[in-house]
């Protein structure tokens, strides 16, 4: 079956050539193609939903105005979550410089749908209080890490890219990125740490 | 030079981790897990947290992020007329992309909302749509069309035989007058004690604040907006009926459009609490179309209506995004980030302690803040708004709005003695602090000014009797040259009735939305709204029905 869909959907080449002579269409699967990962890419970043709408939808925009101009020998996706992401980093600087009030995102989702956790204990009711925990706790923890950790951390474990692409959407060496990743996670270890000791979890 | 190699081997064991390594490092890190307890335990805790971030849930991007994708890249382009070749040829993929993206996501997200956005109804008609309009065109104009692909308004919509007796039926069965104003002499003389509504457009925030002032992330405030028509005069009264009409559906042509479950459910609502002649009304409208339905209400009742908001922000974006200017250089929605304390605060703003009842609404225990319109024009003395406590309509506004507390009262009465009375002085001024964090437009959240298409339904507004013209002309002059001389709390104002205001009411909306979202389980797709239209004053000096007035 997976094969057959990787028969039937176009390649992003395919799909980046016929937009730019000017087929809506491969446009728009574009768009729909990369909307939730660059979304979520950027909430993961900036933790905001409103922000992450924001910057999701500019992305976008920047990226079909410079659609036309994008070498279709390139990685249109690499292309795409380099804008988001710097548009994200530039988004985040300007964010500490006029610091903001900031509410407790008690329930953050927004009600939008997600992919349900894995099904490994997920009816047993306690499992799913102590799985909200964790992602919440890791969610804080996240939003403490400078942003060139956050932003390493985030496309590695979160949208799985592999540290050749994101030395490429990050513009950093692959030694930079290792690192990154790298210490991002013993941060986020430590912060996670810190916290169930503070609150005697054990 | 241990730590150096320490953090070396930390980054060598994630990278291991991701099957980034060399080989030949790969088996020599192998060899070190195969000796040492640490490097294990090192390895377990960055797979772990790996892990657990990889569990995170997935957000997924909104249903309107195409369209909203569409809308901004036509700002960006600027108005179409005005585009350059390159933009205009982005413009023209992007108005092609959303119609393919549209398809697309229709399979994801209900269809209705999506067909509304992408082909909005517009109203065409350049008549008020009366009965006898109506009448008109079922033989040649057309009431209601589509706008479409190629941007002419489409006429396809023709009246049914029976267009005038149906329609008239369905509007009367709202409680439509007629435009014989002598008509009213036969309604109840209760009318005649019901003071006019004359609140004129204002929104009213009600946000859960904190004593401090922060908001406070609640649940089960269910988002609801409230409306309260006063009309002037008959026309007023029946144009807003209209409206509501147009929102069921009853009026031919509007059918299937702007009515019925792809529109917006309606219910009537008669109590017994209503004034003879009232008409209060609940609408599910599309959170996306509810700033339309406001706007065309304003259209028909100019500063006539009162919208009252009510909903529960979980986090201060949201506030700020109905904050974000609608166009470069306007900003007609201000918010008092400072929150001062309530006795430096207006004290128009009063925090509502007992449960605050909004008329038609959901009784709410949050704090209420009541604003009135910049202008604040009464008597044509001044522009200096008022204090709720206006004579005659000063329990009708607590009513309507909140009921200050005894504090807020007091508090107010000791700063009494430099306010004005109604005898026109000049109460001591709150100047908002200026709002300098303002974003730049084009990095806020998605709004359109599509200054090509009227608003829906763009009903032409009949022309009310010469004085009440000659009052607005007024009100609208001395608007140009309005400052706001109190500020809310945490409140809002609208102070543009234009077509950004319909963008800054979506926009608000959509974040109400959000909230909905936020404290329910369910999808929420619709905004409650709650309507009521009050009778209009009868006329000491009913016009003579044969003289029609001209638009």
């Amino acid at each position: 079956m997976k094969r057959t869909d990787e028969q039937t959907s176009p390649s992003d080449a395919d799909l980046v050539l016929r937009a730019q002579r000017g087929d809506p269409s491969a446009l728009a699967e574009l768009v729909t193609r990369y909307q939730d990962r660059v979304y979520n890419t950027c909430y993961r970043m900036c933790h905001n939903h409103a922000d992450a709408l924001d910057l999701t939808q500019t992305t976008f925009v920047k990226a079909l105005e410079a659609l036309p101009r994008f070498e279709i020998r390139a990685k249109f996706f690499t292309w795409l979550f380099r804008i988001a992401v710097n548009l994200t980093l530039s988004h985040r600087r300007a964010q500490s410089r006029r610091p903001t009030l900031s509410l407790r995102n008690f329930d953050d989702d927004e009600g939008r749908p997600y992919d349900p956790p894995a099904a490994n204990g997920a009816d047993d009711p306690a499992r799913r209080v102590e799985q909200a925990e964790l992602h919440q706790r890791l969610e804080a923890a996240l939003e403490k890490l400078d942003e060139e950790f956050r932003a390493a951390v985030v496309l590695r474990d979160i949208e799985g890219l592999d540290y050749a692409a994101i030395a490429d959407i990050l513009e950093v060496r692959i030694g930079t990125v290792k690192s990154r990743i790298s210490r991002g996670r013993l941060m986020l270890r430590e912060l996670l740490e810190s916290e169930e000791s503070q609150l005697g979890v054990g | 030079m241990a730590s150096v190699d320490k953090e070396k081997l930390g980054a060598d064991l994630s990278a291991y981790l991701d099957g980034e390594l060399s080989p030949e490092r790969t088996r020599e890190i192998e060899r070190l897990l195969k000796e040492s307890e640490d490097v294990r335990r090192a390895l377990t805790e960055l797979r772990g947290v790996s892990r657990d971030l990889g569990d995170l849930p997935r957000m997924h991007a909104p249903a309107g992020l195409p369209e909203s994708v569409r809308r901004a890249a036509d700002r960006r382009v600027g108005p179409r007329q005005r585009s350059p070749v390159g933009g205009a040829r982005v413009l023209k993929l992007f108005t092609r992309i959303v119609a393919s993206a549209a398809v697309i996501a229709v399979c994801t997200f209900a269809g209705w909302t999506l067909h509304d956005r992408l082909t909005p109804p517009t109203f065409v008609s350049r008549e008020i749509a009366t009965p006898e309009n109506i009448a008109a065109e079922g033989q040649g104009e057309k009431l209601f069309a589509r706008r479409s692909g190629t941007g002419k308004s489409a006429r396809s919509e023709v009246a049914a035989p029976d267009a005038p007796a149906v329609a008239m039926r369905n509007l009367q069965s709202l409680g439509y007058i007629g435009t014989d104003e002598t008509e009213l002499a036969d309604l109840t003389p209760a009318i005649d004690t019901l003071p006019p509504y004359s609140e004129p457009m204002v929104a009213v925030a009600e946000l859960d604040l904190e004593q401090d002032g922060t908001i406070r992330a609640s649940e089960g405030v269910t988002p609801a907006v409230n409306v309260v028509v006063s009309p002037r005069d008959v026309n007023e009264f029946n144009a807003a009926l209209q409206i509501v009409a147009a929102l069921q559906g009853s009026l031919p042509g509007a059918t299937g459009r702007l009515g019925g479950a792809r529109f917006g459910a309606l219910s009537e609502q008669k109590g017994a609490s209503t004034a003879p002649g009232q008409r209060e009304f609940i609408v599910q409208v599309p959170p996306n179309r509810v700033g339309e339905v406001l706007q065309s209400l304003e259209q028909q009742a100019p500063r006539q209506v009162q919208v009252a908001m009510q909903f529960s922000p979980s986090d201060i974006s949201q506030v700020r995004r109905m904050m974000a200017p609608p166009a470069v250089g306007q900003n007609h929605l201000t918010f008092d980030e400072a929150r001062p304390t309530p006795t430096e605060a207006a004290p128009a703003f009063a925090r509502a302690e007992t449960p605050t009842r909004v008329r038609g609404g959901v009784p709410s225990d949050t704090y209420a803040f009541k604003t009135k319109h910049p202008t604040g024009r009464r008597g044509g003395r001044g522009r200096v708004m008022r204090q709720p406590s206006q004579p005659k309509s000063a329990e009708q506004r607590e009513e309507v709005v909140a009921r200050p507390s005894r504090e807020a009262l007091d508090a107010e009465a000791s700063r009494s003695s430099g306010q004005a009375d109604d005898s026109g002085k000049v109460e001591p001024k709150y100047e908002p602090p200026r709002d300098t964090k303002k974003d730049s437009p084009d990095a806020r959240c998605p709004r359109v000014v599509d200054v090509a298409k009227p608003v829906f339904p763009a009903i032409k507004r009949r022309s009310a009797t010469p004085a009440i013209e000659d009052k607005l002309a007024d009100e609208r002059t001395a608007e140009d040259t309005d400052t706001m001389t109190e500020a809310p709390r945490a409140g809002i104002f609208l102070r543009e009735r234009t077509r950004e205001l319909r963008d800054c009411l979506d926009e608000i909306y959509k974040t109400m939305l959000d909230a909905a979202r936020r404290t329910s389980s369910e999808q929420q797709q619709s905004v409650t709204l709650h309507v009521t239209i009050l009778p209009p004053p009868r006329t000491t000096q009913p016009a003579p029905a044969s003289t029609p007035e001209k638009p």
